[in-house]
């Protein structure tokens, strides 16, 4: 029996459960999210310390296996190139995401008609365009508008400035005749809805100690609570319940204490992220749901899609920005459509970072050998700190169904709840694709005067994008929820995070997750009269 | 300091001196940029603390490293003069244990205040003072502007969605 009932329960409580609570408050039900990490402190943030770089690969690395916080739940990803990056608490990965900001393109959710490969959405850019820019106004996106990669779209501040590293980089993309743009940055560029601006800590993928980067503990979740949301940190969801009538009955959890609590609920909305939403819904398992919840199609899991990443770095003959500035600068779509000739279909985003930072200068260099140890030390290592920058290329993964999540047989969390396995295979297209763009990457870079390149691919801790394992469509037996983000089976359990993202798209995801949370938060407000139906 | 490391580590004495040697060969002090060695008090008691995680292979490495000095040189690491020293780590310049003591090393020195204010950072944490950043040369994206949209069409594409 359960202890209470709610009218709305939220699984998650990161960038997708955030918004998603904000917006069905509304609605006046009573809403209780469930969250398995707590609330953060800016002021234990790496920034706030002198060691800021060891600390963002310990307590805030961004391997949960490294971290191996009470909060966080173990993922065996031994049989996968790319390893899982994501955060657990309040405001989930948003706490040490970068804010990269960009929208999916028109193309990106018609995939199939256009290029012959994966599938198609079920919705269109102009569905989610005024929940992209409701999404603008929660967040605060830095920006400038006019990009001729996209259509026209709104930029709320200032975009951030260039730089010494941009404008090196800028000058490259010019000489190659090549687009490049000022970044979207969820990044507060001027003072934004009580968040004070950017001042340049160089830690943003640590979490942001000056809170100009939005994450949603900053920015959704005092607003949706201040409405009335009951959030419930340190409560980790072992399973969703099943009534008789095969609807979702609520939640049992584990508190803080470990002890073992259950919640009844109308509605279940699950928000857990590309790899702990297929876990949980794997072990909700049931007499009706024997292979796990909202499954009959068997895709639960599968398709996991990463998106491969390449690192490409120049190092120049004068001083850049070094560890100053936020990561995010301007970024490139050259490469963003389809190009047969190319050898690869869909495409890829250059991201501009900035620079490194001492440590991690310093570490690579010797350990390389390209800066020496010993009486030469301070004059190499001279030669290249703070005259580092370079880029990523973000390539779009096409969904694979031998790609998944799964159920580890032996791994556990820390409540005993079976934790996630990744077996995923880099596919011929994005091996390509990747080569592909540390070619052109070398090329703009040594156009814009860097004397030595090096690169990286894929980057092995970069799965940072969890995408594609609940994905949306209108035939349950090619989908697991319908348009609408509502499980074809459950009539009343809601997907929300990057879990229904049919195809992966070639930049990252965050933008479209909450805007497709906000969305599905609409939809179902418009039809709270029949929305089991 | 010292004191307090020396009781919590586990790390001997003569362990220590070793480590201690073997950082301040790998980044000695300089007098052109007013700067310690890696050997500093401070510093290399951070060395010591991240040391702490991988002991076990390290506390090998020192034994490894010993025992080639007196193959070579019929005495213990710390007695032998800074050439043979460097020589012998030269010789080990791609062994696991040079390479985590260079990690370590390295990620203690270069969060010392007075390193990094040499290469222009500040001696203090990023936060709260932040850092100023150029706005840039702008005018580059002139030519970008002028650009005409290049996002591709999906005007008049039937969908064919799962
Ligand atoms: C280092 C890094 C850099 C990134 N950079 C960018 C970027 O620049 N741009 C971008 O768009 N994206 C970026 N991302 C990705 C971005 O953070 C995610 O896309 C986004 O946070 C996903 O939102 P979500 O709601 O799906 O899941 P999350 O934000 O991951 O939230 C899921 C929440 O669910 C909770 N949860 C999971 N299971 C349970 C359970 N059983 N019970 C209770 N609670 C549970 C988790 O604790 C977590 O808080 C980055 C991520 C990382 C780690």
């Amino acid at each position: 029996m359960a202890e209470d009932a709610v009218d709305v329960l939220i699984i998650g409580a990161g960038a997708s459960g955030a918004a998603i609570a904000w917006s069905l408050v509304d609605t006046r039900m009573h809403i209780v999210c469930l969250e398995q990490g707590d609330w953060m402190n800016p002021s234990e943030y790496p920034s706030a310390h002198m060691d800021w770089e060891s600390r963002a690969t310990e307590a805030f690395s961004i391997s949960p296996n490294r971290r191996g916080h009470a909060t966080d739940y173990p993922i065996n990803e031994s049989n996968s190139p790319i390893a899982v990056a994501n955060f657990n608490a309040v405001g989930g990965a948003t706490i040490l995401y970068a804010g990269h900001f960009p929208r999916f393109h028109p193309s990106d959710f018609r995939v199939r008609t256009l290029d012959g490969v994966a599938d198609d959405w079920p919705i269109d850019y102009e569905t989610l365009a005024p929940y992209y820019d409701e999404n603008d106004r929660m967040m605060g996106v830095s920006g400038l508008a006019g990009d001729p990669a996209y259509p026209p779209k709104p930029a709320i501040m200032p975009p951030l400035p260039l730089g010494r590293a941009g404008t090196k980089l800028a000058e490259g993309f010019n000489a190659m005749g090549w687009h490049w743009w000022p970044s979207d940055s969820a990044i507060a560029s001027e003072p934004y809805d009580g968040r004070d601006k950017c001042i340049n800590l160089g830690a943003c993928t640590a979490g942001c100690a000056q809170g100009a980067k939005a994450s949603t503990d900053i920015t959704y979740w005092p607003h949706a609570i201040r409405a009335g949301v009951e959030l419930r940190t340190r409560c980790r969801v072992r399973e969703i319940t099943v009534r008789k009538d095969g609807m979702a009955g609520g939640a049992i959890y584990y508190d803080a204490d470990g002890v073992e609590r259950e919640i009844a609920a109308e509605v279940v909305i699950v928000a857990c992220n590309g790899v702990g939403t297929p876990r949980l819904l794997l072990n909700s398992k049931s007499n009706l749901f024997p292979d796990g919840l909202a499954n009959s199609s068997g895709l639960v899991g599968r398709n996991l899609m990463f998106h491969p990443y390449s690192a490409i770095r120049g190092t120049f003959e004068t001083d850049l920005d070094g560890a100053k500035g936020p990561g995010n600068c301007i970024w490139s779509q050259e490469f963003y459509e389809t190009d047969t000739s190319r050898g690869f279909v869909r495409g890829f985003t250059y991201e501009i970072g900035r620079g490194r930072g001492p440590v991690n200068t310093a570490v690579d260099h010797m350990l390389s050998g390209k800066v020496a140890w010993g009486e030469n030390h301070h004059r190499s290592y001279r030669s290249v700190v703070n005259r580092i920058t370079g880029m990523v290329g973000i390539c779009e993964d096409l969904p694979e169904e031998h790609n998944t999540v799964t159920l580890d047989p032996e791994l556990k969390d820390s409540d005993g709840i079976p934790a996630p396995r990744i077996d995923y295979t880099l596919s011929e297209n994005s091996r390509r694709m990747l080569d592909y763009s540390i070619a052109r990457a070398t090329e703009v870079l040594e156009a814009a005067g860097a004397i030595d390149v090096q690169s990286t691919a894929p980057i092995p801790h970069g799965g940072w994008h969890l995408m594609g394992t609940a994905r949306m469509g209108t035939d349950p037996q090619q989908s697991v929820v319908n348009e609408w983000g509502r499980s074809h089976d459950v009539k009343n359990l809601f997907i929300v995070d990057g879990s229904i993202f049919v195809t992966s798209a070639g930049v990252n995801p965050t933008r479209t997750i909450q805007a497709l949370a906000l969305y599905v938060a609409d939809s179902m407000k418009q039809r709270l009269a029949n929305l089991f139906d | 300091m010292r004191d307090v490391i020396a009781s919590d580590s586990p790390y001997s004495s003569e362990e220590r001196e070793v480590l201690r040697r073997v950082a301040g060969i790998l980044i000695p002090s300089s007098d052109e940029y007013g700067i310690p060695g890696a050997d500093d008090d401070l510093i290399f008691a951070r060395i010591l603390m991240l040391a702490t995680e991988q002991a076990e292979s390290i506390k090998s490495g020192i034994d490894a490293l010993n025992a080639l000095a007196i193959e070579r040189h019929d005495d213990s690491f710390p007695q032998l003069n800074e050439t043979q020293q460097t020589g012998l780590l030269h010789d080990e310049a791609n062994s696991g244990f040079l390479r985590q003591v260079i990690r370590c090393t390295a990620t203690s020195y270069y969060q010392d205040g007075r390193v990094l204010e040499s290469i222009d950072l500040k001696s203090t944490p990023p936060f709260p003072g932040g850092h100023e950043i150029e706005q840039g040369d702008w005018s580059l994206l002139d030519p970008v502007k002028a650009r005409a949209p290049f996002y591709r069409s999906i005007k008049a594409v039937r969908n064919r969605n799962v």
